[in-house]
């Protein structure tokens, strides 16, 4: 049976007394959360394109959370994704309705190979980019996307340093942008994740 | 960035997790908003009244004059029964479809409780720290009498050593009065009423409030001298609340997270039993009520001949 003390500092001789000197905590999981963001910025002249953008601080992300909560990988019982927002930070120059897909792939080296997917993490209908405001309902999730992710996770804590690249395959937009017309917009895309740290007994 | 830091935090750890425990109860919360951040620490806020609400008398005889001063320390356990090692949680943030789940309070399993949302995302609960009980020792001094009216006080100062924190304040303050002195043929068995009022604060170096609870209680004590034995039982009302403040970093900002308990009206039995031999008296009891608690204390009182509990 585990007790636990609260020290009632009302003098020595009552703590002596009562041998309040400590206690034994078993730790329960801790659980981490963290954030991780990119902003893809495009100027398009045609309705069909494709584009990417990288996620390459996962791993930093990853540590300097750990060491804020004075964790360590070994100590990470397991990693997931929670959720990922899309937000578009400007719209010029006026509303535009995309219909495509973002996908997510690991490409450890620049211009390589990709060492798992491209899978689709999210798809649009006809959605327009003003109505993008980084809620969650603003987009749904694919699961092969957010596996991709997952994995990613779960080889930094195999001290690996994935590169997360996300391409942006874009079928039609409407209107159509032209030369006299060009579609500008910046978006920034969220991906949350959380860790499960054991923290041990504290004593 | 979704940070996790508690600015003031760990307002809980006065409440039974002392010390480097502390931090750790710190980190759990910040995996936790208000709705349930409330329901994880329940437990121990629940403990806490529990234990404040005990030990408060041992004998309901109160001598109608004389003068004595009564020093006393008590320690009071509340036991956790098995309700009390889960909450009902929801999902917080982003993550879809918002959805409730069984999860541990702080009191509760070690293991972190996995919820599944769309497309392959997960959400995980904490884990608790797998307590059985918490105890709480407090000293307390009484001092009689006036026709048949004692008052008892009780003092705690803490100090955490964390200046987010800061210190610790619990005082409480009481009065008794003897209702079995006016009543001849009640004799052997004392009969009293009693209210008590208590207040704990918790408070940074720089003067912000991290907790603030104020508990008063009234009740009515009865009890026989059965040689040096005095068994005694007392039925109070109990008016609780706890508010607890702290920050809460998202997107680099600190939001204030206000927890405000507020119960209704709780009715408490006690029955105990003491023991005196000279000026020392010693006493157990147990108290039920919508957290039962166990209290054990030792007091010695001066001069020895006094506020017998064998009158």
């Amino acid at each position: 049976m585990k007790h636990v003390w609260t020290k009632a500092l009302a003098g020595a001789a009552v703590m002596t007394m009562l041998g309040l000197s400590g206690c034994v905590l078993e730790n329960g999981d801790l659980v981490v959360s963290e954030l991780v963001c990119v902003t893809l910025t495009e100027s398009q002249t045609t309705g069909t394109f494709s584009t990417f953008a990288v996620v390459d601080d996962f791993q930093e992300a990853l540590e300097r959370k750990l060491k804020e909560n004075g964790s360590s990988k070994r100590q990470v019982k397991s990693i997931h994704m929670v959720s990922a927002t899309f937000k578009t930070l400007t719209v010029t120059p006026h509303d535009w309705n995309v219909t495509g897909d973002i996908d997510i792939a690991r490409q450890d080296v620049p211009g390589g190979a990709y060492e798992d997917g491209p899978a689709t993490l999210v798809a649009f209908d006809n959605q327009s980019l003003l109505a993008l405001r980084g809620k969650p309902t603003d987009a749904d999730l694919l699961a092969d996307g957010v596996l991709v992710v997952n994995r990613a996770l779960e080889a930094l804590l195999a001290d690996e340093d994935p590169r997360l690249v996300l391409l942006v395959e874009n079928e039609t937009v409407s209107p159509t942008p032209s030369e006299s017309d060009p579609m500008g917009f910046s978006l920034l895309i969220c991906v949350q994740f959380q860790m499960v740290v054991e923290k041990g007994n504290n004593k | 960035m979704v940070g996790s830091r508690i600015g003031a935090g760990a307002a809980l750890l006065v409440l039974g997790l002392a010390g480097a425990a502390g931090a750790q109860v710190d980190e759990r919360l910040a995996a936790y908003t208000g709705r349930n951040a409330k329901g994880y620490l329940a437990p121990l806020v629940d403990a806490f009244r529990s234990n404040l609400n005990s030990a408060l008398f041992y004998s309901a005889y109160v001598p109608t004059r004389g003068f004595y001063v009564s020093l006393e320390v008590n320690a009071m356990g509340t036991f956790f029964d098995e309700d009390s090692r889960t909450f009902v949680a929801t999902t917080e943030g982003d993550f879809l479809p918002e959805q409730s789940a069984k999860a541990p309070t702080v009191i509760g399993d070690n293991d972190a409780v996995y919820v599944d949302g769309n497309a392959a995302t997960q959400f995980a609960f904490p884990g608790g720290f797998d307590v059985d009980n918490i105890w709480f020792a407090c000293p307390q001094v009484r001092i009689g009498s006036w026709k048949g009216t004692e008052a008892m006080g009780r003092f705690i100062l803490y100090d955490t050593s964390v200046s987010e924190l800061g210190s610790l304040t619990v005082w409480g303050a009481g009065l008794r009065h003897s209702i079995s002195q006016y009543i001849e043929r009640m004799r052997p068995v004392d009969l009293s009423v009693s209210v008590t009022g208590q207040r704990a604060q918790l408070e940074t170096d720089d003067s912000r409030d991290v907790l603030e609870a104020r508990l008063v209680s009234a009740g009515v004590q009865s009890g026989i001298a059965l040689g040096g034995m005095y068994p005694y039982g007392g039925l109070s009302a109990n008016w609780y609340e706890m508010d607890v403040r702290y920050e809460f970093e998202q997107d680099s900002e600190l939001e204030p997270i206000a927890l405000d308990y507020r119960y209704d009206v709780e009715f408490q039995l006690t029955l105990g039993i003491a023991y005196r031999l000279s000026g020392i008296t010693a006493y157990g009891e147990y108290n039920l009520a919508d957290q039962n608690c166990l209290a054990a204390g030792l007091s010695v009182t001066f001069p020895f001949n006094s506020r017998s509990t064998t009158p």
